[in-house]
């Protein structure tokens, strides 16, 4: 990939930016690869050096705080929208498996952490956001189930979110899932939650 | 290293980086590498929120027909860096008790 190449992929990836964010970011990525040239290095090469542009992206997008915008509202859905799974590692992290609907029509699914069990809110971040990048406080892969002996695919609408050790009392999640132009958030029914409810929460 | 302490030591490695001379994100990769692993797609989000925390100031300069942002340390980022220095005296006397209880063993 050249420069050219390059950075009209890193745009494309960052498109949800505001315009002058993007652009900054632009501006940083280009001012690095002239000043690399300048080191004698070819722009396939140091291209090649700055690593997965996915991960990139990843990392610039997961900076960037996002918020729950109070006037859209969230129905409560865990059919389109589940956390399937949820233990403290030993650790200290802690693990969820997300289940969320595959294919066309989704458009934004949100994470929130929450630090306590009244459903604090902690940080939010989109979930494509956290995909390798490393300014982020949990990462997220596909969910691979153990079952006799083997490790199975559970296809692509399923996740893994790890978080980093941050609270000592536990941890929770909100999610919050638009698709279709509709609005759906998933909390912990077995606390009978409201929308604005707890969020599914693990103890330490 | 341990994420979180790693991004607070970050913060510091890369005020450190600009508190002699102003430089920009190539050279501030360059000089902090050899004490801390950062990529690039690391350090711009941390310039971005360091400038927003005003302990750094950006400062473009024109450079052989292209602009080159150059990072400018505030007082706020020189006091940050000093607040660091003081804190880790007393993680060096942490330090000097466990390495002492961990030898004795």
């Amino acid at each position: 990939m050249n420069k050219q190449e390059f950075m009209k992929e890193l745009s494309n990836r960052l498109s949800s930016l505001s315009e002058t964010d993007k652009e900054e970011y632009l501006e940083d990525y280009s001012e690095l690869i002239d000043d690399k040239l300048e080191t004698g290095m070819t722009e396939e090469e140091i291209i090649e050096r700055l690593g997965d542009i996915d991960a990139i992206a990843g990392s610039i997008l997961s900076s960037i705080p996002v918020t729950i915008d109070p006037d859209i509202v969230y129905t409560e859905n865990h059919s389109v929208i589940d956390c399937v799974n949820r233990y403290r590692m030993e650790d200290g992290q802690y693990q969820f498996t997300l289940k969320i609907p595959a294919g066309t029509g989704l458009k934004e699914v949100l994470i929130e952490i929450t630090q306590d069990d009244n459903g604090t809110p902690l940080f939010c971040t989109n979930l494509s956001y956290l995909n390798g990048s490393e300014e982020y406080h949990a990462v997220i892969r596909p969910y691979y189930q153990y079952n006799g002996g083997n490790y199975s695919y559970q296809g692509s609408d399923y996740y893994e979110l790890i978080t980093e050790k941050m609270s000592e009392n536990g941890i929770g999640i909100r999610l919050y899932l638009t698709v279709d132009d509709k609005h759906y958030m998933a909390t912990d029914t077995a606390l009978k939650s409201t929308v604005k409810g707890r969020g599914y929460w693990l103890g330490a | 290293m341990e994420t979180q302490l790693k991004k607070g030591l970050l913060d510091v490695c890369i005020l450190a980086a600009i508190m002699n001379e102003d430089s920009y994100g190539y050279r501030i990769i360059e000089t902090i590498q050899p004490y801390i692993t950062v990529s690039e797609s690391t350090l711009y989000p941390i310039l971005r929120r360091l400038g927003e925390a005003g302990l750094l100031e950006v400062r473009p300069v024109e450079y052989h027909g292209r602009t080159r942002k150059y990072y400018h340390i505030t007082q706020a980022g020189i006091d940050r860096v000093n607040l660091f220095l003081n804190e880790w005296n007393e993680v060096m006397t942490i330090y000097r008790f466990v390495n002492k209880e961990a030898n004795n063993k």
